[in-house]
């Protein structure tokens, strides 16, 4: 397998405060890795500087062999980097599938579409399962649909690695299997590399097939998912030392 | 549901094709004639400020500067008067350009505050270069396009029937999607992999464009172009059309710069009162109608139209479009 993204030192400073400090970590093509850290770590804030919202303070960000790293936020997606936010961000007023059109529309989106945009969208929509709600004004989805339009929108690009910045929060059981199940299958048959921050913890680490711990802007651990459990900084950091967590035998 | 805007639509050309018909006098005729001339300012600001959310508050800089070219070309450079259209929107194209590079890649006020500054500089410029441009008095004896004031009525009918037509259709392709899309959440369009900037000087380049058309139109009608074209005045009585037309539907914003022009103007008796009007008009619209006057009525008028055509034969209807059901 090669390299599909790398960190190379990243740094990002706020005015005196220091959210990253020399994030160094590497995603393979086609795994699935958790970013974990408690609040504050800088999950987000990786994030951002790895789809190119905020300028990295120092480090380089290399994504299929290219340094991004200062590249338009746009372009970045058009390379096969996506993203969806940790809040949803809908377009208010326009429709289920209009949403998903408009992800239809980029460079590189219409480069490797072979059917109009609509049709395209209609085709998303139906893989992330709102096939049925497609003309219902996103005012009226719920949160979980929302989750899905964002998902599907970044879709569109035809992305190689997917960032999902808390996927789950906010959903019910009910909503959560099934976008797990569509997560699994997004990487499973399409080989998506997927980077994804996740509080929910027993779903996360059973989503990933490899953790990045990050703790104050830090890597404080890099291990499958059962090192990473039994990692004595992790546990620290996270978890305040509290009692094991049970997707360990997961 | 489409064909009754198209219904509606060749109704209210029809209407408005029919007026001169009436015999309406001489000076109703030119404040109906100067009412199709903002249709297409308002249309063309609503095309990038509706749609995109950004507010211009300079769009003046536009409509005077196709108005001074335009009346360039025709008193300096003694070109035919129709040559100076394309050379009002050509410029200003350009202008658009000029402004939009450096400030459209922001975020925050930088637009609005530049097209606001770029406005109010070319007026001082315009009185500082008085040598060139007439200064105060502007550009006089101006070429009529057409002999008659009749003849000048249709062909201001006829571009903004034509403008209206051009930016309704491209507000509801793709680019209209995506600049209403740009209007909802611009990070969100980036990370659609959309280069936001691009689209946003795109539109404002089409916007200028019907800026400097209706520009040399106007030049042309008052046979005289002075520096008042670049106000600020100029531009908020646009921004009023557009707020109580509608923002974002095209229509509504001409139909609005109609029916105000014509109030605005049998308000003349009352002095400088009837600018109250337009004040009082935007602060309804602002505060009592958001989406406006113009376009939440036609909307309602066509739902309970669809809905009266579609009662009768509900249990037969099949067809989801009323163009095969018909």
């Amino acid at each position: 397998m090669s390299t599909i993204l790398r960190a190379e030192g990243i740094t990002r400073r706020f005015g005196g405060h220091l959210a990253l400090s020399d994030v160094r970590f590497a995603l393979e093509e086609g795994t699935v890795t958790g970013v974990l850290g408690p609040n504050g770590a800088g999950k987000t804030t990786l994030f951002n500087v790895l789809s190119g919202f905020i300028p990295a303070t120092a480090g380089t960000v290399v994504f299929d062999g290219q340094v991004v790293t200062g590249m338009r936020s746009d372009r970045i997606v058009n390379l096969g980097l996506a993203r969806t936010f940790q809040l949803p961000r809908p377009f208010i007023g326009m429709t289920a599938l209009e949403n998903i059109e408009v992800g239809c529309l980029g460079p590189r989106a219409r480069a490797r579409a072979r059917q109009a945009p609509a049709v395209q969208a209609a085709a998303l929509a139906e893989r992330v399962g709102l096939a049925a709600k497609s003309g219902i004004t996103v005012a009226n989805l719920s949160y979980g649909d929302l989750r899905r339009l964002d998902i599907a929108r970044a879709l569109a690009s035809h992305p190689r690695l997917l960032l999902l910045d808390e996927p789950l929060a906010g959903l019910g059981p009910s909503e959560t299997e099934p976008l797990l199940t569509l997560l699994r299958q997004l990487n499973a048959e399409e080989g998506l590399a997927i980077l994804i921050i996740e509080h929910k913890l027993s779903e996360f680490m059973r989503l990933v097939d490899r953790v990045v711990a990050l703790d104050y802007g830090k890597v404080i651990a890099d291990g499958t998912p059962a090192e990473i459990v039994r990692d004595a900084r992790v546990i620290e950091s996270y978890l305040g030392g509290a009692e094991e967590m049970e997707a360990e035998d997961a | 549901m489409r064909s009754i805007d198209f219904g509606g639509a060749c109704l209210a050309v029809a209407a408005l094709a029919a007026l001169p018909l009436l015999n309406p006098g001489e000076y109703l005729l030119g404040v109906l004639t100067l009412g199709l001339i903002y249709g297409i300012w308002a249309a063309g600001w609503d095309f990038m400020s509706g749609l995109t959310g950004r507010a211009n508050f300079g769009y003046g800089l536009f409509i005077g500067l196709g108005a001074y070219f335009g009346g360039f070309a025709n008193t300096l450079w003694r070109t035919d008067p129709w040559m100076g259209l394309p050379i009002g929107v050509g410029v200003g194209v350009i202008a658009a350009l000029l402004v939009g590079l450096p400030t459209l890649r922001l975020r925050g006020p930088y637009f609005a505050l530049a097209m606001l500054a770029a406005s109010v500089v070319m007026e001082r410029l315009v009185l500082i270069l008085w040598r060139y441009t007439g200064g105060d008095e502007g550009l006089n004896d101006l070429d009529p396009l057409v002999e008659s004031h009749v003849a000048f009525y249709y062909v201001a009918l006829a571009f903004l029937v034509g403008s209206a037509a051009i930016l309704l259709r491209l507000s509801h392709s793709r680019l209209g999607l995506v600049l209403r899309a740009i209007r909802g959440d611009e990070a969100a369009c980036q990370a659609a992999g959309l280069d936001v900037t691009f689209y946003k000087i795109g539109s404002l380049m089409i916007s200028a464009a019907f800026g400097g058309l209706g520009g040399v139109l106007y030049a042309h009608f008052q046979l005289q172009v002075s520096p008042q074209l670049f106000s600020m005045q100029m531009a908020m009585a646009i921004i009023t059309m557009a707020y109580v037309g509608g923002l974002g539907s095209i229509y509504g914003p001409v139909v609005a710069a109609i029916v105000l022009t014509l109030a605005t103007e049998l308000l003349r008796p009352f002095g400088a009162w009837r600018l109250l009007v337009y004040s009082i008009l935007l602060i309804i619209a602002l505060f009592l109608a958001r989406d406006g006057l113009v376009a939440p009525a036609w909307q309602a008028l066509r739902r309970a139209l669809s809905r009266g055509r579609d009662a009768a034969p509900e249990p037969l209807r099949q067809a989801r479009s009323p163009g095969t059901s018909a």
